[in-house]
């Protein structure tokens, strides 16, 4: 998402995650970005009922756990906002399934389903530490990867 | 109309499942585009993210509907009712099915709250959202508005 200077008057979650983003470069950072901005910026009851937008602190952690989990060409995930201010990054590949479940800084309900001859489902409950789900988005995302990497 | 539920000290609704809302009622669930997403494993190439059934983490929050009968009691058309630019489709799911999966389902209009329309047929589904239970729930989900090219569950 272009940054407006124009007019110096960048929306404080472009400015402040521009800071704060180490890859501006990769797809699924733009991508990411451009659906944060705009979940933050939802009007309350944007679900038809008492729905907050999805909060800053929320859409800043993550872009943290994106940071933390994805490579230079990781597919740019899907990220829908939940109804108490949280968010949920999700990948839907035929490999399989991964939801991370914002709900929170530092609360996340991680979920993922792989598909195959040994299909594999896991809920996690992650704070801080998101290493056990980058094995599974490789799987999901880059499955020939994942397979050279396991040979 | 239905008797107004009871409230705690800070006027939030007490959870209850109410019985004057009966087992062959409806309550449909608005939906916002922003909870379709694309999954290539179900036909239609899309699908509602599990986002769809999940309660507000507000106190004494559940998961809000609208109540078709009620709805359909007023002299409001009920696909008018839910239906917009903002939120163009809409499920359904019988009270009954849910009762059967352990939710209780009440009555909590939105009236005179600050930012909102007011509301009088808004209710609430109260239990556990957990995975497999969303699962369940998106199963014994129905189109009310149907978007096209859309499936509801992920197969």
């Amino acid at each position: 998402m272009p940054i407006d200077t124009s007019s110096g008057n960048k929306s404080f979650f472009q400015k402040y995650s521009y800071e704060l983003g180490r890859n501006p470069d990769h797809e699924w950072y733009k991508s990411a970005m451009k659906s944060l901005e705009y979940l933050t910026q939802l009007p309350v009851g944007w679900d038809g009922y008492r729905a907050p937008p999805v909060s800053f602190t929320n859409a800043v952690f993550a872009l943290q756990v994106l940071n933390s989990i994805c490579r230079p060409n990781t597919t740019p995930p899907q990220i829908v906002p939940g109804v108490s201010g949280n968010l949920q990054i999700e990948w839907h590949t035929q490999e399989g399934d991964l939801e991370l479940n914002i709900r929170s800084p530092f609360n996340v309900i991680a979920w993922y389903s792989i598909l195959g001859i040994n299909p594999i489902e896991e809920e996690l409950h992650l704070t801080n530490d998101f290493i056990r789900i980058v094995e599974p988005l490789t799987t999901i995302t880059e499955p020939v990867i994942a397979h050279l990497a396991a040979a | 109309m239905l008797t107004s539920p009871l409230h705690n000290g800070r006027n939030r609704v007490i959870p209850h499942d109410h019985e004057e809302i009966l087992p062959e009622n409806w309550v449909i669930r608005r939906i916002s585009p922003a909870w379709i997403v694309k999954d290539p494993k179900v036909t239609e190439g899309r699908r509602l993210s599990s986002q769809t059934w999940e309660a507000s983490s507000d106190e004494n929050g559940g998961m809000s509907v609208d109540l078709l009968a009620q709805i359909e009691e007023s002299d409001y058309d009920p696909v008018s009712f839910v239906t917009s630019p903002r939120w163009p489709c809409s499920i359904k799911m019988l009270v009954l099915s849910l009762r059967q999966l352990g939710y209780e389902v009440g009555y909590d209009p939105i009236l005179d709250e600050d930012s909102l329309e007011d509301n009088p047929f808004h209710g609430q589904v109260w239990g556990s959202f957990s995975k497999p239970n969303q699962d369940a729930l998106s199963k014994i989900s129905e189109w009310f508005v149907q978007m096209p090219n859309v499936s509801i569950t992920k197969g």
